[in-house]
């Protein structure tokens, strides 16, 4: 191989490491920072993800028990409220009985039912068996105001205010 | 002038070590277009699989926000249902624990139970096992308790009480 062939020999290898570098230093490199960044933010949201899902399933655990726990309120919220209905739930706790006024409230929430009852019981126990049964009572009724108990010659005549609540 | 009979061999075009350069080139070439390309289609499935994850993050996002307000409304409703039971229980408690005190020497003909007084009207045959027993009782429940006699035509005495329901 004579001098110039040389010459050209070394300038070509040049050339084509050059080309090498190039290639390495503008395409290859960049994809390959490109690709473990990405799998850097795969990685990342996959840690993120699987926190989320615990997460996720606690909330879900938590619901479903709290779902089924409040599900018999939940029910009665959604309930109109009807004076028959109520009248016969009366009759099943009292002989005698009288619904003397109904008003009505409304706010954000909630439709609010005003009873008067007035009924005739032979002895307490029957007033606090009806209190007793109102938290399993088909709406939800909550005993307010003042509650008063009048000797009468057939026993005793009670007198008290419910609030029925119900889902508006 | 003699002559050869041996045909000379034309010149190799590429020497040896161009041969040789031009080939380990071309298997660079070849490694660097493959490692490109394999680059490219496992960046493209990472980021398939980070498109995935983040719409299912997004996806899991949104049902947490809907799981989270039905959570708070189940909470609200559990709050609101230890409410109102605890409001009818303790209501009752009162008048049965009222009751529970009533001696058998006492007949009530009327209580009521108001918000912050206890209005009571009765028979008690002596004033003095009135105060003694009832009324001590009352006023030991009661910041004030106050009681009016009056002499019954059927015998005995008629008594008014009012007391204000705030414990000691």
């Amino acid at each position: 191989m004579n001098k110039l062939a040389s010459f050209g020999f070394i300038v070509l290898l040049f050339l084509l490491m050059s080309v090498v570098v190039v290639f390495g230093f503008f395409v290859f490199t960049p994809k390959l920072k490109a690709y473990r960044a990405l799998q850097i933010e795969l990685a990342q949201k996959q840690k993120e993800l699987k926190s989320e899902e615990k997460q996720f399933d606690l909330t879900y655990t938590k619901l479903q028990a709290l779902q089924e726990s409040e599900k018999s309120i939940d029910l009665a919220l959604q309930r109109h409220f009807d004076e028959q209905q109520f009248e016969l739930y009366l009759q099943q706790h009292f002989k005698k009985y009288s619904l003397r006024s109904i008003t009505s409230e409304y706010d954000d929430d909630f439709q609010t039912d005003l009873l008067e009852i007035q009924v005739t019981i032979s002895t307490p126990a029957k007033y606090y068996d009806f209190i007793d049964a109102l938290n399993a009572f088909v709406w939800v009724a909550e005993l307010e105001g003042t509650q008063k108990f009048k000797g009468v010659n057939e026993g005793i005549e009670a007198h008290f205010r419910l609030k029925v609540y119900t889902k508006r | 002038m003699k002559q050869s009979f041996i045909t000379p061999k034309p010149k190799a075009i590429l020497g040896a070590e161009l041969k040789w350069l031009l080939a380990t080139f071309g298997v660079l070439v070849i490694v660097m277009v493959v490692s490109s390309l394999f680059l490219n289609t496992i960046t493209n499935a990472s980021q398939t699989e980070l498109t995935a994850l983040v719409s299912k993050q997004v996806e899991l996002t949104q049902k947490q926000t809907e799981m989270t307000s039905e959570l708070t409304r189940l909470q609200e409703l559990a709050v609101m249902r230890e409410l109102v039971s605890t409001t009818n229980r303790l209501r009752k408690e009162n008048v049965k624990n009222f009751f529970d005190l009533v001696p058998n020497d006492v007949v009530l003909t009327l209580a009521e139970f108001r918000e912050g007084t206890l209005r009571l009207k009765g028979q008690t045959q002596s004033i003095k096992r009135f105060k003694n027993g009832f009324e001590r009782s009352l006023k030991s429940l009661f910041k004030r308790s106050s009681t009016q006699f009056k002499k019954s035509k059927e015998g005995g005495y008629t008594f008014t009480n009012i007391s204000i329901v705030e414990v000691k």
